[in-house]
């Protein structure tokens, strides 16, 4: 679809909007698209697909939702992309995480901050998870941390995102709690967890620093990999009780990771709060919570004001750690 | 007996050739060697840095910005086939210039000076590997040369294509040192043929009796050693030619000394037997006369060994002699004697002053034996004439007296040969060959030849004239 078809396609809703009202002031927008900011298979994929079916579940949205992908530093390019030129685009929710809001936190998304956006929803939470090979060496997170701090080089380690990213973020605060130099750690970059995982299946790293939700999706697909640490408070339910907590290793480190969307700052406050509505009356619905389940998330719903004032404060909070790590942060 | 053995002073000739070849060789195989170990180092760069920029085109063909976004194939399948053929280690790194964008191993270190659409390549260290690096940069969008740079780095680590570089290396010095030792070895058995007729030469001069002065053979000698056998054989000839010579002299000499010695005897033994004092008078008388003759004869053949022995040597030092002077004064000493035959002596002298280099003493020996010969031989009351002359850088002195001559048989060998004209019984011969010996000793020469006015000899001595640095000397 063009962007003339998609304007002329917009005054068409005003219009529409303007001869039914008052009784429907919020029109659902046309041809719903939800963009995963990363190739397919990680956790931002994740999202989208969570929205894509619940959404439409629940009756909030009548129109199939379509999910897009725009990969690019890890939601940095879609970041630009609708602050930049598609700011005022009704139908398309951009999928983020805390990971997101980690890389604004230190400018890594361009000139532009968190201000600039306007926060819709918080659909969940997700974990910081220590990926490896089933049949890898390492049998639990220390083990990883021994090799490593025996041998920086010898280890190789796949995150989403470059240094200072989330992942990075995650394996700096083990190596921190390990004793080890984390400067020295051998990193290497992937465009999201799904690249990292394919990588590691291919044995071109050692250990992926992932999340919960899009490790347990590939190995629920047959990926033979294993999870040797949740970064959560405690054992997280279901099959996943399995697998021990950071903490319990030793290693105090939490990493939740919220997840949720945002539309371009020029939506408009009907469009906006029609949104905000439709993901509310969503996460309500008795199904949501089986769905949550399914993607191995965990609930943590916000939406409207909410989360723009839950975004602002995580945004502020990750400006300190990443000042506690030597990153530079934007003002 | 070894060639060193011989000649402690002088090199063998093998080694001359060595010290000059060999360096010659390594100082040529050196920088070959310096030469193809850079091409060695250029090309295998070239090859390996191409397969490099295949791989780095490849992941820049792989790079989709359809979505808007960037999407960058993991290329780990591809390198799967690179390191097939680079067998090292790969490594990758993507990222666009506005931050946004970083995959790969972002730690690489970074291609300085990258210009838009370049390729390059350089060295670089990537946790303590030294890794080559290739990279490329354009603009992420082509419509747009100005917005946005996306870089692709890709790195390979450098131990195979060092191995593979110092192996060409070696073999590449292995090669020339296998021809630097076959070169020697050539050299070495070319110097032992060359130098086979050398040995050969000397194995047959060492084998000769110590008298034996027959010529070597010449033949079958090398071109450039020839000469010196010829020269060498030339000298030998010299040698048979004096020592014949010499021989001779001996033969005469001794006869002449024994001839007046037995007419002594005979003498004595005659005056003995007599009773009468005037007959043993008589006798003594004509005793003397012999005795005189041998006295004379014996300090002449003194006088022609000096002569002999006085080239070259500090025993007879030379001097700077004015010509004129020297002979007046010989004139002068002979004087009774003219007189006594109631001769007369001219003496032409030179408008300047001529001056020779020689032992004054023997050259006024050489003058006085002319002198001496011609008074001797020359009529009572006929007249000696001495001509002092310059021709060119030679100064002549002419004794003509008016004798009988000589016949031409005994001209060829006068001063050469132990005798004297048949005519004459008071004279040994030893005059003449005492002048030509000091002549030849001081550089000059002797000709006798018989006046062609009327009877009679010219001796002519020609020595050179001293020239200016020796005069101040």
């Amino acid at each position: 679809m063009t962007i003339a078809s998609r304007a002329a396609l917009a005054a068409a809703i005003s219009l529409t909007a303007v001869s039914f009202a008052p009784s429907l002031a919020q029109a659902e927008p046309k041809n719903p698209e939800c963009i995963a900011p990363a190739q397919p298979g990680g956790g931002f994929d994740i999202t989208c697909k969570l929205a894509q079916a619940t959404l439409q579940q629940s009756g909030a949205v009548k129109s199939p939702m379509r999910v897009s992908y725009m990969p690019g530093g890890i939601g940095a390019v879609a970041y630009n992309a609708i602050v930049g030129q598609r700011r005022a685009e009704p139908n398309v929710v951009v999928a983020f995480s805390a990971g997101s809001l980690l890389n604004l936190a230190q400018g890594k998304f361009g000139a532009y901050s968190e201000k600039d956006v306007r926060w819709v929803a918080s659909v969940g939470t997700d974990y910081g998870a220590v990926v490896v090979q089933d049949s890898s060496e390492y049998k639990s997170l220390t083990d990883l941390m021994a090799a490593i701090k025996k041998d920086p080089k010898s280890v190789i380690i796949g995150a989403g995102g470059t240094i200072g990213s989330q992942d990075w973020m995650k394996a700096a605060m083990a190596a921190r709690a390990a004793g080890i130099d984390y400067k020295a750690m051998r990193f290497v970059a992937f465009e999201g967890g799904g690249d990292c995982a394919t990588a590691l299946q291919g044995g071109h790293v050692h250990v992926c620093m992932n999340d919960v939700g899009d490790s347990q999706a590939a190995i629920d697909g047959g990926a033979p990999l294993k999870l040797l640490a949740i970064f959560s408070e405690q054992r997280l339910p279901g099959k996943l009780s399995q697998v021990p907590t950071a903490i319990e290793q030793g290693f105090d480190i939490k990493w939740p990771i919220a997840r949720g969307f945002y539309v371009g700052p020029e939506v408009s406050d009907a469009d906006y709060k029609w949104w905000a509505d439709a993901f509310a009356k969503t996460m309500q619905s008795p199904d949501y919570a089986a769905e949550l389940q399914k993607r191995n998330l965990f609930p943590l719903s916000m939406t409207g004001e909410e989360t723009k004032a839950f975004v602002e404060k995580q945004v502020a909070s990750y400006k300190k750690l990443a000042a506690d790590f030597g990153l530079a942060t934007t003002k | 007996m070894s060639a060193t053995g011989t000649h402690k002073t002088g090199r063998p000739l093998a080694v001359t050739l060595g010290v000059w070849i060999v360096p010659a060789i390594i100082l040529a195989m050196g920088s070959t060697l310096w030469f193809s170990a850079t091409t060695v180092q250029e090309m295998a760069d070239s090859a390996y840095d191409r397969s490099l920029a295949g791989a780095v085109r490849a992941i820049d063909a792989n790079i989709s910005t359809e979505s808007g976004g960037v999407g960058v194939e993991l290329p780990y399948n591809l390198f799967e086939f690179f390191q097939l053929t680079a067998q090292g280690k790969v490594y990758f790194n993507v990222s666009t210039s506005d931050g946004l964008v970083q995959i790969g191993d972002v730690l690489l270190p970074e291609t300085p000076n990258l210009k838009q659409g370049q390729l390059r390549f350089h060295d670089g260290d990537y946790f303590g590997e030294i890794i080559r690096v290739g990279a490329l940069s354009r603009p992420l969008d082509p419509a747009k040369p100005d917005g946005t740079q996306i870089t692709i780095q890709v790195a390979e680590t450098k131990l195979s294509r060092t191995t593979f570089q110092n192996e060409l290396i070696i073999r590449a010095i292995l090669r020339d040192i296998l021809v630097v030792a076959v070169l020697g070895a050539l050299i070495g058995v070319g110097v032992y043929m060359a130098l086979k007729p050398l040995n050969r030469l000397r194995e047959a001069i060492d084998a000769r009796e110590p008298d034996e002065l027959k010529p070597l053979e010449v033949a079958g000698l090398p071109k450039e050693v020839r000469p010196a056998v010829e020269a060498m054989n030339r000298l030998m000839a010299r040698n048979v030619e004096q020592a014949e010579q010499q021989r001779q002299f001996l033969n005469d000499a001794s006869h002449q000394l024994r001839t007046p010695m037995t007419i002594l005897r005979t003498q004595i033994d005659y005056a003995l037997r007599q009773s009468n004092p005037d007959e043993v008078r008589a006798a003594l008388q004509s005793s003397k006369v012999v005795l005189d003759r041998s006295i004379r004869t014996t300090n002449q053949l003194l006088a022609l060994a000096k002569a002999r022995t006085s080239q070259g040597t500090e025993t007879y030092p030379q001097a700077s002699i004015d010509v004129a002077e020297s002979l007046a004064e010989v004139v002068r000493m002979l004087w009774p004697r003219i007189r006594s035959r109631r001769m007369d002596c001219v003496v032409d002298p030179p408008e300047v002053a001529l001056r020779i280099r020689a032992n004054e003493g023997l050259f006024q020996e050489a003058v006085m034996n002319i002198l001496d010969n011609a008074i001797k031989y020359g009529p009572e009351s006929s007249l000696l004439t001495v001509t002092l002359l310059r021709e060119d850088g030679w100064v002549v002195v002419e004794v003509m007296d008016e004798g009988p001559g000589m016949e031409e048989e005994e001209l060829a060998y006068a001063g050469t040969r132990f005798r004297s004209g048949r005519r004459v019984t008071s004279g040994s011969g030893l005059g003449l060959a005492i002048a030509l010996t000091v002549a030849r000793a001081s550089g000059g020469s002797m000709q006798v030849r018989n006046r062609s006015d009327r009877s009679g000899l010219i001796v002519s001595v020609r020595l050179p004239l001293a020239i200016e640095s020796q005069l101040k000397a």
